[in-house]
């Protein structure tokens, strides 16, 4: 393997807002007598998350499509493409940011983390739980008209208000000039999941979601050595949203230096 | 003895992985195994791989750091494990159970009680919890919790649910014993770049994450007698086992690889004495090797010895 030195970390934090209804579920299946059908996963204090593997994962494949890579690996529900040999890795832009599996003896680290994104509690207004069945989800009740039998077969979907929020944070690994250009394809990734929806249902309108008050905060090697991560200002001025970012990205790939 | 001591706040829950295939269970510490590998995991994207293996070629002869474990701190008071040979005493009956499940005692009672071997408990000073002993006014050391999480069948591609444990802690500390001046740059960027990176499990989805509060100087009033105690897990070599006598308790401790190259590995199982152990002896431990694979994977077996009173 090359030498793989970190030049250093990329950090961007912002808001998740949800503007329609967040239906991120637990696995399914009834949990509880009484509980809702399609349960939304909960933190440790039953406050609804976004889990970072289901923002990466989607990032994922939406790029995968954008740039016509082909999947072939299954992995869960999903299928995704994962290179097959070191020559394609080194040209390709989402398995350098989004990971190999370790059998890979080419794997590199992953460039990319993406963290759980909390609720803002404050987010969920008064206002907003007037209509609500629980402290911080609402629970839509539909039927499901089985194709074959006709019969309508009621469930209930729990979700996450339209208008709530989460703070996101994601670290992206620095290791050579290559991944700085690369960084342009991190919110590209955010930008189609602003297009598409996060979470289960989103054909029938629930999952949309938009990033916003986007901060990106370059923590390179000699500031870790002198210790000055706190006085680093963000690189990214007023461009705080995806579309923003990707439109300019050359004026904060200019700061990462 | 002057040590280095390395006072963090913790962001974001920790999940330390103890037993193995039980997701549920948490450590309510770092052990020094997981605080090394995870210094080793940064030290290897800052400086290259070539560097770390020299690291771990000078730790295999003669270690130029030695780390503890890093234990709970709370609102600046530092914790430290039980000595293994101290009596905590009080006239209370039910005070007396519930000094047997101290896990933890203060700075200050710690120092008196590596000096006297002794000491009379006050009802006030037992924490809300209970895990620990403080002369000042603690709540909780840390707070546990389970948290459900999704896996995917790779099989059936049924979603599963999952409890995993996590620990929410006010803060944590660990020493350093810097043996070789030259290494204090390396040390401290490397543990920079470790609070954006995490210690312990579940990192890629935010746990383990912490902000270096200070780092400053600690000393103890250390026994001058031969018996001495341990502020990490220690693994013994064959030859330090001659003639060991002591207070101790143990742990298995197991696990998967974790490195660029290599997941998936099985770690050989190893026991190891636990922090707070005492002995009769000048106690030092070293590297043991638990997997061999595209590269050696060692365990941190070093132990770090306190100097104590000995009370046998
Ligand atoms: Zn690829």
């Amino acid at each position: 393997m090359e030498e793989i030195n970190l030049l250093g970390k990329i950090i961007i934090r912002g808001k998740i807002k949800a503007e329609t209804g967040l239906a991120i579920g637990s696995g399914g299946g009834k949990m509880e007598i009484g509980g809702v059908d399609n349960p939304v996963i909960k933190d440790a204090f039953g406050k609804p998350y976004i889990p970072g593997s289901s923002l990466k994962g989607k990032m994922r494949s939406l790029l995968e499509k954008a740039s016509g890579k082909k999947p072939n690996v299954s992995l869960g529900k999903a299928r995704i493409h994962i290179c097959e040999n070191k020559e394609e890795y080194q040209k390709c832009i989402v398995c350098k940011i989004f990971g190999l599996p370790g059998e890979k003896d080419f794997s590199e680290p992953t460039r990319l983390i993406v963290r759980d994104a909390f609720l803002i509690e404050d987010s969920i207004t008064d206002e907003m739980r007037k209509n609500m069945d629980f402290k911080y989800t609402e629970v839509k009740s539909e039927n499901v008209i089985d194709r074959i039998t006709s019969a309508a077969n009621p469930r209930q979907m729990e979700r996450v208000p339209a208008g709530a929020e989460f703070d996101f944070e994601m670290i992206y690994n620095v290791f050579s000039e290559e991944d700085k250009n690369n960084l342009k394809d991190v919110f590209k990734g955010m930008e189609l999941l602003e297009h598409d929806y996060l979470g289960s249902s989103g054909s029938r309108g629930y999952g949309k979601v938009r990033f916003e008050g986007i901060k990106v905060y370059w923590c390179s090697k000699e500031d870790y050595e002198k210790g000055k991560i706190e006085e680093k200002k963000e690189i990214n001025a007023e461009l705080q949203t995806p579309n923003k970012i990707v439109e300019k990205f050359e004026e904060i790939r200019k700061n990462i230096s | 003895m002057k040590y280095k001591v390395c006072e963090i706040e913790t962001i974001t829950p920790f999940h330390i992985g103890n037993k193995e295939g039980s997701l549920e269970e948490t450590l309510h510490y770092v052990p020094s195994d997981t605080l090394f590998s995870a210094f080793c995991n940064v030290y290897r994207i800052l400086y290259g791989e070539d560097e770390l293996k020299k690291l771990i070629e000078e730790f295999t002869t003669k270690p130029p750091f030695l780390l503890s474990s890093a234990f709970p701190a709370v609102n600046g008071t530092l914790f430290f494990p039980t000595p293994k040979n101290s009596k905590l005493v009080s006239d209370d009956e039910i005070l007396n159970k519930k000094l047997k499940k101290i896990e933890f005692v203060s700075e200050e009672i710690f120092k008196e009680l590596i000096k006297e071997g002794k000491i009379e408990v006050k009802k006030e000073w037992v924490t809300v919890d209970g895990k620990g002993i403080a002369k000042e006014k603690i709540e909780k050391l840390w707070v546990e919790k389970e948290v459900a999480r999704v896996t995917i069948d790779r099989k059936t591609n049924a979603s599963q649910l999952y409890y995993q444990g996590e620990v929410i802690f006010n803060g944590l500390h660990f020493l350093i014993d810097l043996k070789d001046e030259n290494y204090w740059k390396e040390i401290e960027t490397t543990i920079r770049v470790m609070e954006h990176e995490g210690i312990g499990g579940e990192r890629t989805y935010g746990k383990g994450l912490f902000k270096i509060k200070k780092v400053r100087d600690i000393e103890f009033n250390e026994n001058k007698s031969e018996w001495f105690l341990t502020l990490s897990m220690y693994c013994p070599k064959k030859e330090e086992l001659k003639g060991i006598k002591g207070y101790f308790e143990y742990i298995t401790r197991g696990g998967w690889v974790y490195s660029p190259e290599e997941k998936g590995l099985r770690k050989k199982f190893l026991r190891m004495f636990v922090e707070g152990s005492v002995f009769n002896k000048k106690i030092v431990g070293g590297m043991v090797k638990v997997a061999e694979g595209r590269h050696d994977v060692f365990r941190y077996g070093y132990a770090f010895p306190i100097g104590v009173k000995n009370e046998i």
